[in-house]
């Protein structure tokens, strides 16, 4: 049925996704790499995992957050890239964060935080890495997933 | 505004399902149910539901797996799909595999495997049923949920 004029009319959303890549540089004496993700207003944040594709091989540490501007590691907290965390092939993720959680991922209680906000949100991910090989072989995949903007409906009250 | 050539621009990918019913036939020898779906290269693998719609009512045994080609149950193994494991509207996935996870999902370190790659892959549902009964009830459906391709640019390295 059309409709003439007014109303809100909340349609069905979608799940949309978003990739950061963490390629490790040759012959470097160390710094950072970052990426980030910007999820729109009033979305819903899913799901951030984090995929091991190849070792990190720097000669003394290789370290990843993702978080936000209000805590940069609220998601995931000092992943070693080198060895232990994340092994080649493996993923993290909110259910499932192999004792890597942010502040955010309250494994505890099981309640998460900051799922959902009124404003944009950049999540960012950092790399910081203390030197490096000269045949670098780290590579680092992590995929935001996120809802599109909502205009829910209010719940009808009575 | 419109790119003209060149340049990476990246855009938010889509997550996508798809859905595999096994449906019971009546055959008294029994076999193999058989269904896949295929995740392109470069995606990433987000979960793998299995939903007991109906009970099977084969005589002996009907069981499932779901894995790929290097592993035909890495996902699940040894789904009894006439009870126990999956009653009537039940549902398994990556994150509550009901005990029935497969190699690729280790619930003891929570870290899971082969959920990106490189390559194509085919996600493969096998139920093997032994004898039916002449009143074929079973449905078990499989929904695949993966992403879109993707070709991020690195991040940016500061020294």
């Amino acid at each position: 049925m059309p409709v003439i004029s007014g109303g809100v009319i909340p349609a069905a959303g979608e799940l949309v996704c978003e990739e950061m890549y963490f390629l490790q540089a040759a012959n470097n004496t160390g710094g950072t790499y970052t990426a980030a993700v910007t999820v729109p207003a009033d979305s819903w944040l899913i799901d951030i995992i984090v995929y091991g594709q190849a070792l990190w091989n720097s000669a003394t540490s290789a370290t990843l957050k993702i978080g936000d501007a209000s805590t940069t590691d609220g998601y995931f907290t000092a992943v070693d890239l080198l060895a232990n965390d994340l092994l080649a092939d493996e993923t993290l993720s909110f259910d499932n964060p192999g004792g890597k959680e942010g502040a955010y991922i309250v494994t505890a209680t099981g309640l998460r935080n900051k799922m959902w906000a009124a404003t944009e949100r950049v999540i960012t991910g950092v790399v910081t890495e203390a030197t490096t090989t000269v045949v670098a072989t780290g590579k680092t995949r992590v995929l935001v997933v996120y809802s599109t903007t909502s205009n829910a409906g209010s719940a009808v009250f009575a | 505004m419109p790119i003209i050539g060149g340049g990476n621009a990246p855009g938010p990918g889509e997550v996508i399902c798809e859905e595999v019913l096994f449906a019971g036939q009546d055959s008294a020898a029994g076999g193999t149910y058989q269904g896949s779906v295929t995740v392109p290269p470069n995606s990433w693998l987000l979960d793998i539901k299995v939903y007991g719609q109906a009970l099977w009512t084969s005589v002996t045994s009907a069981v499932l797996k779901v894995g790929d080609a290097v592993d035909d149950d890495g996902w699940y193994v040894g789904i009894n799909a006439k009870a126990t494991d999956l009653l009537v509207g039940e549902v398994l996935s990556m994150d509550s595999p009901g005990g029935k996870p497969g190699a690729y999902n280790v619930t003891a370190t929570a870290l899971r495997k082969t959920q990106w790659s490189s390559l194509e892959r085919v996600v493969n549902g096998v139920i093997t049923e032994v004898t039916t009964a002449g009143a074929v009830a079973g449905r078990t459906r499989m929904l695949v949920i993966y992403t879109s391709t993707s070709e991020p640019v690195p991040a940016e390295f500061a020294p």
